[in-house]
C-alpha cells in the first residue's frame, strides 16, 4: 500500500513558476504540496545568471506588488544592478540585474521553507490523476500518490527534453537532471496537444582562464534601484561584467562548420527565439555584420564560472572551444560546461483559460515554460496567476484574472491564451499598448491593493503602500497650490538659475510641464521662491514628475485603455456554437473554436478575426441576451 | 489594436440623404450627445418657445445653424427625438437643411466639432439592431444595400483614382513602421548592438512624412469632388436661357436619383453625371444688391456658390449685346482667376451681336461658345468641353493622390495631426518611448484608411533587421 496524503493545491516543478505558485497559495491560506524531482535547486537560472530589463522588470514588479517572491529574492542576490532606458523615456525604463545564481537558489529555498502551510517534497511526478474531467492528484515515480482538487503543472524545459551538442544528442534537461517523459506522456494521454519548442544556453567557462586586460568592463550603477517596493536601495560592492566581440576569424571558423550545428544539420526542426538566437544563426542571417558582443557575466560570487552571454551554440564542444579561442580575452578560455541546444515539449497555450486553468481538465493549471514561454520573469508571472487561482477555486470564490489595461501580466496571459505562440514567447514593452500606464514605477500604485485584498500582501507591507500613496497624494497638492507670481525679483531669479522667466503667474504643477525642468530643478526654484520644500525621496519625486510631464499622453491612453475595457466588458458564454453563425467567415469560426474567448475584446484580438467578423457576433450576442 | 467603432457609446453623425440628390438633405444624429451638439449649433428663430433648450420629442423647430464664430450656415428645421422611440433608440437629431450640398456638408463638420463622430458605413442601422429596433433580418437586408453601394463606390473610386492612394499610404505606414522600430528595437534591447537614436534624424524623417502627408491631404480635395461632385455654377442675367441649359444637360445626363419621400426639390441645383462623375449643376440666379432678406439670403447662396465653384458658365444673350448687369457679373468673376471659365453667347437663333474678341476683352482667358440652346444649336461642343473639362479635373498625378471619402479625409486629417504632435515632441527632444506610442498613433489614423491593423508586425520587423541577442 502506497502512501497517500491529501493537500488542496499540489504545484509540480520548483521552477520560478512553481515557487510562485506554492508560495502564492500557501500564503492565502491553502495547504499547499510543491514536488520537485530535485529539492536543491528550486528557481534554478538554467540559463544567464541575471534578471530584469525591458518588460521583464516590469513583470518582476508586478509580481512583487501582487505580493509575490522573484523581486525580493533577486534583490537579496544581486550582483550588479542598472537602470536601463533612463533616457528613452518614462514607459521603457527598466532595472536589469546580474544575479548571483547559487545564492538565488539557496534563498528561494529557505523561503519556500520557512512558509507556513507549504509543504516541500522531492519526488518526480510521472502522472497526472483525473477523474472524469477533474484532476484528483498525482502519482509519483517512487509510488506514492498525493490528491488535491487543484495541481498547477510547472514541469519547465524538462518534458521529453533532448540536449543537442553538435551531432550527439540525448534524453535530459539543464542542470543534467532527467527528462520529464512519463509526466509529458500522461498530459498528452488526457488529450492535449502538445508541440516542440528549441532554446539554447552557452558554454561557461573559468574566469582565472580569461585574460580581462584587454576587455572593456561593464560597470553596475549604485543607484539603479530595486526590484521589491518592499527594499530600500542597499549599498553593496557591484561586481562588473566584461564585454568583447567576435570577429571574422570566428565567424568563417562558424560557417565552415556550420553543419556539425544541430539546426543546420537538419537534427532540430523546431522553432527557437528570434531574439536568442544562437551564434551560428547570428552569423548565417546577418552575414554582413563583422562582429558579434560576447557578454562575459560572474555566475556567483562563490564560484569561478562565468556566463557567455551571446554565444549560445549546439556546435559539438571541440568546435565551442576552438572558436572562443579567436575571441580576444578568451584566447586561453577553459571550458567548464559546454553550451548545447535543447528541445522540449510544450502545450499550446491556447488550451487555457485566462486563468491559466485547462479548458479541459477543471483543477488542472499550467504555468511557465510549458505553455511555450521563455524567461524567469515570464515563468514566475504566470506561476503567481495560476497559484492564485488554484487557491482561489480551493476557497470557492472568483477567479482572478488581470487584462491587457492592468498589468503586463495582463498582457502576457492574453497573449498567451488568445494567440498562443509560435516561438518561445519573451515580454517585450511593445507588446504591451499602454506601457504609459502599466510603469515599472507605478505598479504597486496599480496592483499592491488586490494583492492585499487577496492575501498575498500582508499588513505592514500594505501600510507602507499606503503611506507612500499618501506622501505622493501630499506632493501633488503641493506643487498644485504653490503660485509664483511674475514679478521682476521672480524673473530675474529664474533668469539666474538659467530658466526663461515667467510670462504670467504659473503654479509649481505648471512649471514641471516644461521639457527642461526637472524635479531636482522644481524643488531648486521651490526653495528660491520660498515656496514648499519638495520630497526627495526619489520614487514619489519620479511618480510625481511623470504623472505631472507627461499628463497629456497619459490622457490619451486612459482614454484609448477605456475603450478596450468596454470591450472587455461584453461577456461571451462559454458554451457559444460558433458553427451557427453564419455571417462570421468560416476561417475566423475555426479559429473562435479553438480559443473560445470569454469577452468580445478577446474574439476581437484572435488571429484572423476581422472586425466584421466581432459586429456579426455582437449582434448575435445582444440577440441572443434579449431572448 | 482593432478597432473598436461598433461599440463605441459615442454620437454618430452623418449625412443621411443620399449624396447628390437635390438642394435638400438631412444631417442626423445618434448617441447621448446629439442634443448637446444641437443646443450649440441650432439658433432657434422663436427663442421664447424654446429658450431654455428643452426640444419636446418628436417636434420641429425652425430656426438658424450657425458657425463657431457665430456666422449663418444655414436655416433649417430641426427634430430632436428622444431615447427609446427612435430608430437607433437612443437620441436622435435631424436637421433639415434647404441650401444643398455644400452647405450640408458644413452643418456635418459642424456636429463633428462638436463631438460627434462621422458614423462609418451602416452604423446607424447596427444601432437599431443592436438596441433592439429592427430584427436581425431586416439589419442584414439594409446592411447588404448599404455594402453594395459602397462596394460600387469602392469600384468607381478604384476605376478613377487607379488605387493610387492605398499604394502612397502603404508606403507611408511602411515608413512609420520602419522609424518606429528603430526606436522600439533600443528599448527592448538596450544593452544589444542596435544603434542609438539621433533626434535630428527621427526630426528629419518625421518631417518627410509629414510632407508626404501633407500632399495626399490637398489631393482630398480633388476627393471630395469626386464623392460630392463638381461644382459648375451657370450665371447670367435673367431670362438668358440658363434654366433651358439646365434642362438640356439635364436631359442628357440625368443622374440616377431616388425621390427622398417628403422633400420637395431645390430648383437651385441639379446634378448630372458625366463620365462616371457626379456634377453639380448651381443655377446661381442673379447676383444682384436687394434690400428684401428672403432675396438676399438667395444672392447671397449665389455669391457663396460662385466662390467654391469648379468651373463657371457665363450666359450672355447674343441677341442683346454685353450688358451692365453682365459687366457685374464680370466684376465678381476677377476675384476668381482660378477657375476655369466657359462663356456661351446664346440665342444666336434671334441674333448674334458679341463676338468672341469682345468677349475676350472682357474675360481674358474665358473659352467662348455661340449657342442656341433652345435649338441645340453648339451645344454638342459645350457638352464635348465639359466632358474633357471633368476628365481633366479628375486626373490625379502621383504626388497626389486623391482621398475618396469624408471619412477617409477625416482620419487622414487626424493622422496629420498626430504627426505634427510627433515632430513637435521630437523638437523638444521629448521621451522616446512617447514619441514612438504617438508615431503607432499615426499608423493607427492610417490604417483607418486602408482598413488594415498595425502594430502587429513590429517585432517581425525588428527580428528581420536586427541581430537581437544578447
Amino acid at each position: 500500500m502506497c502512501a497517500q496524503e491529501k493537500y488542496e493545491v499540489i504545484v509540480v516543478g520548483a521552477g520560478h513558476a512553481g515557487c510562485e505558485a506554492a508560495v502564492a497559495s500557501a500564503k492565502m491560506g491553502v495547504k499547499t504540496l510543491l514536488v520537485t524531482p530535485n529539492l536543491d535547486h528550486p528557481a534554478l537560472m538554467a540559463c544567464n545568471p541575471s534578471l530584469g530589463g525591458p518588460g521583464k522588470a516590469h513583470l518582476i514588479r508586478e509580481i512583487d506588488a501582487l505580493g509575490g517572491i522573484m523581486g525580493i529574492n533577486g534583490d537579496a542576490y544581486t550582483l550588479q544592478g542598472r537602470r536601463l532606458n533612463t533616457g528613452k523615456g518614462p514607459a521603457v525604463q527598466a532595472l536589469r540585474a546580474q544575479i548571483d545564481k547559487n545564492s538565488y537558489q539557496r534563498g528561494m529555498k529557505y523561503i519556500l521553507e520557512r512558509q507556513p502551510r507549504l509543504y516541500l517534497r522531492e519526488a518526480a511526478i510521472e502522472e497526472l490523476l483525473v477523474e472524469g474531467n477533474k484532476i484528483k492528484g498525482v502519482a509519483a515515480r517512487h509510488g506514492s500518490t498525493y490528491l488535491a482538487d487543484t495541481v498547477v503543472l510547472s514541469a519547465g524545459v524538462y518534458l521529453n527534453a533532448e540536449i543537442f551538442v553538435g551531432h550527439h544528442y540525448y534524453s535530459g534537461g539543464p542542470g543534467n537532471q532527467s527528462a520529464s517523459c512519463g509526466l509529458a506522456h500522461s498530459v498528452v494521454s488526457l488529450g492535449f496537444q502538445s508541440d516542440r519548442l528549441k532554446t539554447g544556453t552557452p558554454p561557461r567557462v573559468y574566469c582565472s582562464s580569461i585574460d580581462f586586460s584587454s576587455l572593456s568592463p561593464v560597470e553596475g550603477e549604485i543607484n539603479a534601484g530595486t526590484f521589491s517596493f518592499e527594499n530600500k536601495q542597499r549599498l553593496f560592492e557591484q561586481v562588473p561584467c566584461y564585454l568583447t566581440y567576435t570577429n571574422e576569424g570566428t565567424h568563417e571558423l562558424i560557417q565552415d562548420n556550420i553543419n556539425f550545428a544541430p539546426l543546420y544539420s537538419g537534427l532540430i526542426k523546431s522553432k527557437g527565439p528570434r531574439y536568442c538566437p544562437s551564434i551560428e544563426d547570428k552569423i548565417v542571417k546577418f552575414p554582413d555584420r563583422n562582429r558579434h558582443p560576447i557578454f562575459i557575466e560572474p555566475e556567483s560570487k562563490e564560484s569561478e564560472e562565468m556566463y557567455l552571454q551571446g554565444v549560445s551554440t549546439g556546435l559539438p564542444e571541440e568546435l565551442q572551444q576552438k572558436f572562443l579561442r579567436t575571441v580576444p580575452g578568451l584566447e586561453n578560455a577553459i571550458i567548464s560546461r559546454p553550451a548545447y541546444a535543447i528541445e522540449y515539449d510544450y502545450f499550446p497555450p491556447t488550451q487555457l483559460e485566462t486563468t491559466l486553468q485547462t479548458k479541459k481538465i477543471k483543477g488542472l493549471y499550467f504555468a511557465g515554460q510549458i505553455n511555450g514561454t521563455t524567461g524567469y520573469e515570464e515563468a514566475a508571472a504566470q506561476g503567481l496567476m495560476a497559484g492564485i487561482n488554484a487557491a482561489l477555486q480551493c476557497r470557492g470564490e472568483e477567479p482572478f484574472v488581470l487584462d491587457r489595461t492592468e498589468a503586463y501580466m495582463g498582457v502576457l496571459v492574453d497573449d498567451l491564451t488568445t494567440r498562443g505562440v509560435t516561438e518561445p514567447y519573451r515580454m517585450f514593452t511593445s507588446r504591451c499598448e499602454h506601457r504609459l500606464l502599466l510603469r515599472h514605477d507605478n505598479a504597486d500604485m496599480r496592483l499592491t491593493e488586490k494583492g492585499y485584498r487577496l492575501g498575498l500582501v500582508g499588513e505592514e507591507r500594505f501600510k507602507m503602500f499606503l503611506d507612500k500613496k499618501e506622501r505622493i497624494g501630499q506632493e501633488k497638492e503641493k506643487i498644485y497650490n504653490f503660485r509664483i507670481t511674475p514679478t521682476s525679483p521672480v524673473n530675474s531669479a529664474l533668469e539666474k538659475m538659467g530658466f526663461t522667466p515667467l510670462s504670467q503667474p504659473q503654479t509649481l504643477q505648471e512649471l514641471l510641464k516644461r521639457p527642461e525642468i526637472g524635479y531636482s530643478e522644481l524643488a531648486r526654484i521651490s526653495r528660491e521662491m520660498e515656496g514648499p520644500e519638495l520630497t526627495g525621496e526619489e520614487e514619489v519625486a519620479r511618480e510625481v514628475e511623470t504623472e505631472i510631464k507627461y499628463e497629456g499622453y497619459i490622457a490619451k491612453q486612459q482614454a484609448s485603455l477605456n475603450q478596450m475595457r468596454r470591450m472587455e466588458s461584453k461577456k461571451i458564454p462559454p458554451e457559444l456554437d460558433y458553427d451557427s453563425l453564419t455571417n462570421i467567415s468560416i476561417e475566423a469560426r475555426q479559429k473562435l473554436k479553438e480559443v473560445n474567448p470569454r469577452t468580445l475584446g478577446q474574439a476581437s484580438r484572435v488571429e484572423g478575426v476581422t472586425p466584421a467578423d466581432i459586429s456579426a457576433l455582437a449582434l448575435y450576442l445582444e440577440r441572443k441576451a434579449r431572448t | 489594436m482593432k478597432e473598436t467603432v461598433y461599440f463605441s457609446e459615442d454620437t454618430i453623425t452623418a449625412i443621411s440623404t443620399p449624396a447628390g440628390e437635390g438642394g435638400i438633405g438631412i444631417v442626423r444624429m445618434s448617441g447621448p450627445d446629439a442634443l448637446r451638439i444641437l443646443k450649440q449649433i441650432f439658433h432657434p428663430y422663436r427663442k421664447k418657445e424654446n429658450n431654455d433648450g428643452n426640444f419636446k420629442t418628436h417636434k420641429m423647430y425652425y430656426g438658424f445653424i450657425k458657425g463657431e464664430e457665430g456666422e449663418l450656415v444655414d436655416e433649417v428645421l430641426v427634430s430632436f427625438m428622444a431615447s427609446p422611440a427612435t430608430y437607433t433608440r437612443e437620441d436622435i437629431v435631424e436637421i433639415n437643411g434647404h441650401s444643398g450640398w455644400i452647405v450640408l456638408n458644413q452643418i456635418l463638420e459642424l456636429t463633428v466639432r462638436h463631438g460627434a463622430r462621422l458614423a462609418g458605413p451602416g452604423e446607424f442601422t447596427r444601432r437599431a439592431y443592436i438596441n433592439g429596433r429592427i430584427d436581425l433580418s431586416q439589419a442584414e437586408s439594409v446592411l447588404d444595400i448599404i455594402n453594395a453601394r459602397s462596394e460600387k463606390a469602392a469600384r468607381i473610386a478604384a476605376r478613377n483614382v487607379g488605387g493610387e492612394l492605398s499604394g502612397h499610404l502603404e508606403e507611408i505606414k511602411e515608413e512609420l513602421l520602419n522609424l518606429r522600430m528603430n526606436l522600439e528595437v533600443t528599448f527592448d534591447f538596450p544593452e544589444d548592438d542596435v544603434g542609438e537614436v539621433d533626434y535630428r534624424g527621427l526630426q528629419k524623417d518625421l518631417e518627410r512624412i509629414l510632407k508626404r502627408i501633407k500632399n495626399i491631404d490637398e489631393g482630398a480635395k480633388k476627393g471630395v469632388l469626386l464623392q460630392q461632385g463638381i461644382r459648375l455654377s451657370i450665371v447670367g442675367k435673367t431670362n438668358v436661357g440658363k434654366s433651358s441649359l439646365l434642362n438640356y444637360l439635364l436631359k442628357r445626363n440625368r443622374a440616377i436619383v431616388t425621390e427622398v419621400p417628403g422633400t420637395t426639390r431645390d430648383t437651385l441645383e441639379e446634378n448630372v453625371n458625366i463620365d462616371g462623375v457626379p456634377v453639380r449643376l448651381i443655377d446661381t440666379a442673379g447676383i444682384r444688391k436687394t434690400e428684401d432678406p428672403v432675396e438676399n439670403m438667395g444672392v447671397q447662396r449665389a455669391r457663396e456658390a460662385l466662390e467654391k465653384a469648379d468651373l463657371i458658365i457665363i450666359m450672355l444673350d447674343g441677341s442683346t449685346g454685353i450688358e451692365k448687369e453682365d459687366r457685374e457679373i464680370f466684376k465678381q468673376l476677377k476675384e476668381r482667376d482660378d477657375v476655369e471659365v466657359v462663356v456661351l453667347v446664346n440665342k444666336i437663333d434671334i441674333k448674334c451681336v458679341v463676338s468672341r474678341e469682345e468677349v475676350n476683352e472682357e474675360l481674358v482667358n474665358s473659352t467662348v461658345y455661340h449657342v442656341s440652346v433652345v435649338n441645340e444649336e453648339g451645344t454638342k461642343e459645350v457638352e464635348e468641353h465639359l466632358r474633357r473639362w471633368v476628365g481633366k479635373e479628375i486626373y490625379i498625378n502621383e504626388e497626389n493622390p486623391v482621398v475618396v471619402s469624408k471619412r477617409h479625409k477625416e482620419s487622414l486629417g487626424n493622422a496629420m495631426e498626430a504627426m505634427e504632435n510627433t515632430l513637435k515632441l521630437a523638437e523638444e527632444r521629448g521621451p522616446l518611448d512617447i514619441i514612438s506610442t504617438e508615431i503607432n498613433r499615426v499608423e493607427e489614423k492610417i490604417g483607418e484608411i486602408t482598413g488594415e491593423h498595425v502594430s502587429e508586425d513590429l517585432l517581425d520587423n525588428i527580428f528581420e533587421n536586427f541581430c537581437i541577442g544578447k
